[in-house]
């Protein structure tokens, strides 16, 4: 499974943190109405925390909307972003958040933020800025909660040993497709990764749901017909239940 | 939202597409799933709403089955001529397009000849003058194999609802709708039908266009969430029955003005969709 780039050249260099994910497995069942995931662990007393949390890369097409005959605003074709994550989730600190707000040049190098999603996406259009197209793909996103930068999230305690404890709960969208979901948490000192850890989250559908997703795509029209079917004998029931007035 | 939706196609005799599918977009289901899943309760709201407009002898079947050939005939042709025009590019642009227009016309029409109508029947002298007969009147009296249709009280060519059919079908399928809107003046109007039956053989033709819309699109692009389906079905099948009875307290003429105001409505927002400009200059693919 092919997740975002970003950190490979500072993975060995950088000294591996103890961080904690509860639960690591998100279940949904029919009342699945979003998720919260605790994440808690230590870092150096002078660092700071990012956690980004990413889904598998995907390839999406794209209505372009733009200005035809100067006042109507239309569908004017068809874009492709490919290489982009399902999920791209920031919970930074303040003090990160202040940075990536900031947008210095050294931050942009670490390529944590979605500087580094564009950085890896192919934008398949000929003559546009890419880039503009794909902050309206990030706004896009966000509407759906797929995407975003949430704040206040992360929480300090003194630790020991020149450490401090942070947590930081994750509230996962309720349109969260099922896959595997990687979480990833930085320490950041002076705008350089001080640490580093990965964990791995699986959201899986269970019940009813994952039967009637693996129903739908296995068995299309059956699937089509005993759904028209329910809803007939649904309007059947209601009516029966109505009879009131008759025929004239 | 399923209830509110429900009421309204037992009143109007409209499958409420137009309604449900940008509000299940508001809080976040993708087009394609909303779209989909939409057409699948409208099929649970329109059997409610033919079952209690059947009870009320709303329902002309004949005509209703006559509409649908060819409204499958035109939808076919319809969904060809898309293809092509979507080859030629600018199909969005002439579905837009097409769609204010058409909607402009018929809403504008409709309240302004409900309106007179309904001044008509406040003023308490009305003189019978025999009416003159229109050239439309005649030229349908003179197209062959004339059939009486009992619950609105005509007698037509079985030809002109098949061939409005394909009319409506064609549309509804360039549009990407279900054709509520359009058929329901369409009957008004063409077909002379009375506003009560009209509501009543809509949704029984709604009915069928919609099952056909959920089996395609579970079949081919597994968009169907019967889940979603399911919970709006509660709602709008008890809609449906409530909108049944509101809809025959309410008088024809009160019944148009309130659809052409609604139609006018979706018009005004379609079109200023056209005029400003988007808050976002992206949209997925499948959406209305």
């Amino acid at each position: 499974m092919m997740f975002i780039c970003g950190q490979p050249e500072f993975v060995l260099a950088t000294a591996s943190l103890e961080v904690t994910v509860r639960p690591n497995q998100i279940l949904m069942g029919a009342l699945y109405n979003g998720a919260n995931i605790s994440v808690m662990g230590d870092v150096p007393a002078d660092s700071e925390v990012l956690i980004r949390l990413t889904g598998h890369l995907e390839d999406y097409k794209l209505k372009k909307k733009g200005r035809a005959m100067g006042v109507l605003w239309m569908n004017l074709g068809i874009v492709e972003i490919q290489k982009v994550p399902s999920l791209f989730l920031l919970y930074p600190s303040k003090a990160v958040n202040d940075s990536l707000q900031a947008g210095r040049q050294s931050w942009q190098d670490l390529g944590l933020g979605f500087e580094a999603v564009l950085k890896q996406a192919n934008i398949v259009l000929d003559s546009e800025d890419k880039s503009a197209l794909f902050e309206e793909f990030v706004k896009l996103e966000k509407k759906s909660g797929l995407y975003g930068t949430i704040k206040n999230t992360i929480h300090y305690k003194e630790g020991k040993g020149g450490m401090k404890s942070f947590s930081c709960t994750l509230a996962l969208p309720s349109g969260l497709p099922q896959g595997v979901y990687k979480l990833d948490v930085f320490a950041i000192k002076d705008d350089a990764i001080a640490g580093y850890t990965s964990k791995e989250i699986e959201a899986k559908k269970v019940g009813m749901p994952a039967f009637i997703t693996s129903f739908a795509f296995n068995h299309g029209t059956l699937y089509g017909v005993l759904a028209v079917l329910v809803a007939i004998i649904a309007g059947l029931v209601t009516g029966v239940i109505f009879k009131g007035e008759k025929a004239h | 939202m399923g209830g509110f939706v429900g009421l309204l196609s037992g009143i109007f005799g409209v499958g409420g597409g137009f309604l449900m599918t940008p509000l299940l977009i508001m809080i976040g289901i993708p087009p394609t799933v909303a779209a989909a899943s939409d057409s699948n309760q409208i099929v649970g709201a329109s059997t409610s709403g033919t079952l209690a407009h059947y009870r009320l002898g709303n329902v002309e079947f004949k005509m209703g089955i006559l509409l649908l050939i060819g409204g499958v005939a035109g939808g076919t042709v319809g969904v060809q001529f898309i293809k092509i025009l979507r080859h030629m590019g600018n199909a969005d642009f002439l579905i837009q397009i097409t769609y204010v227009i058409m909607l402009g016309f018929v809403g504008i029409y409709m309240f302004v000849e409900s309106l007179q109508g309904l001044r008509v029947s406040k003023s308490t002298e009305v003189v019978a003058v025999p009416k003159k007969e229109s050239k439309y009147a005649m030229i349908l009296k003179k197209l062959p194999w004339q059939t009486n249709f009992e619950k609105s009280g005509t007698e037509l060519s079985i030809v002109l609802p098949l061939v409005l059919g394909v009319f409506v079908g064609i549309l509804a399928a360039i549009m990407g709708v279900g054709g509520g809107f359009i058929m329901v003046p369409v009957m008004v109007y063409l077909l002379r039908m009375p506003m009560h039956v009209v509501v009543g053989t809509s949704l029984f033709q709604i009915l069928f266009t919609c099952i056909n819309v959920t089996i395609m699109q579970a079949n081919t692009n597994h968009t169907v969430d019967f889940v979603l389906a399911l919970i709006l079905l509660i709602g709008s099948t008890l809609g449906a029955q409530m909108g049944a009875k509101i809809s025959r307290r309410l008088k024809g003429e009160q019944l148009k003005i309130i659809l052409a105001s609604l139609v006018l409505i979706v018009m005004v927002k379609m079109l200023m969709g056209l005029l400003l400009k988007p808050e976002i200059l992206l949209a997925f693919v499948g959406g209305h």
